[in-house]
């Protein structure tokens, strides 16, 4: 039974990856600029747009939730929980967005190289499915228990952003120089993005 | 009636796939595939004659055939990995040695479970030995799919066709074989029918997909530097982790 259960498990499984395989996506094109400004604009989404201490700390902090309780009636709070969780999701939805446009990236760089390593590529492709996970445990988790259920994300998201900025600036830096080129013409800068 | 008709349909199908890959050209590009559904097509054909002639010794004929046309369509498995990838040498290579030490693991099954089942019935053994050839076939299509998925590389109509239509078989062949081995004999009227008709669908996708041939787009490359992909691998390895770590203590206050 076992074994008829596995079998069939198998042949579902290439069945689905069929689908997927037939509705993949045209690719870009590979190793041109469009897909450095993405990446420049993924990068800079995450690090300006939504890990900022600022936002995030606004976003997730008690005052405002501890001023409406004090000075508004239950229905008023109910409305600023149910705005304020809406506000978590969709910003944990965004920074999963930028996440999977970086892992396009990634993607997208390297089947370029013949000297493709397989055990690099599998560590990578579990780290991004890992960090996905997270994220989506993160929107399981403000959805089910409030956007309040995270209280020190502010100072690890820095940390985070800090880092980011710091390592992918490097891999920006060793791609072609005519690639590089028109992405410094056509990219938009951090400032912009934000 | 109905299974000579779709017998009489599929021979029909084959020789039309066949000469429309000549006509086009898409024999050059895909031999193994052509081989394979040659192979296909003589089974097919010859075995209409002994099931007509000699209905005792068809069962013998048609698992010889079977096997046949397994190592045949290892070979279609290859040139799908050569042709799909052929613009991207790192994913052909790594795809390419999986599928060897594949095949040769395949051998020495197939070697040693002959002599292991020697006097068990012959059907049977020979269900699932051709089970687990094809699951083997499945879990290199699945990784050769999963390559494209994952990289988004760009393949044509006609190798999308051969890949999409020889999937359905193998996964067909996968399912009804352990339903087979499973349900034994009562469950052999279906394993016939299901086997018909998805590989009819399979000729009607090789059909459509081989008609006019489409050859795969051609990447322009960045060229190729060592130290590039280590350093593009290391980057995002560095950055993926520093993310997940952050929200991971974070998702843990």
């Amino acid at each position: 039974m076992i074994l008829l259960v596995l079998f069939v498990a198998l042949g579902a499984g290439l069945l689905v990856l069929m689908y997927l395989f037939v509705q993949s996506p045209e690719p870009r094109a590979e190793g041109g600029a469009q897909a450095l400004v993405q990446a420049r604009n993924a990068l800079s989404s995450l690090q300006t747009g939504l890990l900022p201490a600022e936002l995030v700390e606004r976003v997730f902090a008690k005052d405002d939730l501890r001023f409406v309780a004090s000075s508004a009636g239950v229905k008023v709070q109910e409305v600023f929980l149910r705005e304020r969780k809406r506000l978590a999701l969709s910003w944990i939805a965004q920074v999963r967005t930028q996440v999977l446009s970086l892992k396009e990236f990634h993607s997208g760089q390297s089947r370029l190289y013949a000297r493709l390593d397989v055990r690099t590529e599998v560590a990578v492709a579990l780290s991004f499915a890992s960090l996905l996970i997270l994220c989506r445990a993160l929107q399981a988790t403000f959805y089910v228990r409030g956007p309040y259920a995270a209280p020190r994300m502010v100072g690890f998201a820095i940390i985070a952003a800090a880092k980011v900025c710091t390592v992918f600036e490097h891999s920006l830096g060793f791609l072609p120089r005519t690639s590089a080129e028109v992405l410094r013409r056509d990219s938009p800068g951090p400032h912009v993005a934000a | 009636m109905l299974t000579l008709t779709i017998w009489w349909a599929t021979i029909v199908l084959e020789l039309a796939i066949l000469l429309r890959a000549f006509k086009t050209g898409a024999f050059k590009e895909f031999p193994s595939f052509c081989i394979y559904l040659g192979c296909v097509l003589l089974s097919s054909a010859s075995g209409y004659v002994v099931y007509r002639m000699r209905p005792l010794q068809y069962q013998y004929w048609y698992w010889t055939w079977e096997f046949v046309c397994v190592i045949a369509g290892y070979n279609v498995v290859l040139e799908i990995v050569e042709r799909g990838l052929a613009s991207h040498d790192g994913a052909r290579k790594i795809l390419r040695n999986v599928a060897l030490w594949g095949f040769a693991v395949i051998v020495a099954f197939v070697a040693i479970h002959s002599m292991l089942f020697r006097h068990s019935n012959a059907l049977i053994s020979s269900v699932e030995v051709e089970r687990e050839l094809r699951t083997a076939e499945a879990l290199l299509l699945a990784a050769i799919m999963g390559a494209v998925v994952y990289y988004r590389i760009a393949v044509g109509r006609s190798l999308k066709g051969i890949v999409v239509g020889y999937g359905l078989c193998v996964a067909t062949i996968v399912i009804t074989h352990s339903m087979r081995s499973y349900l034994g004999a009562g469950f052999q009227d279906y394993f016939s029918a299901i086997r018909s008709w998805s590989y009819l669908f399979s000729l009607l996708i090789w059909t459509f997909a081989l008609w006019s041939y489409q050859p795969n787009p051609v990447p322009k490359g960045l060229g190729d530097s060592g130290t590039d992909y280590d350093a593009l691998a290391m980057t995002t390895r560095e950055a993926v982790e520093s993310v997940r770590e952050q929200l991971g203590k974070a998702a843990r206050q």
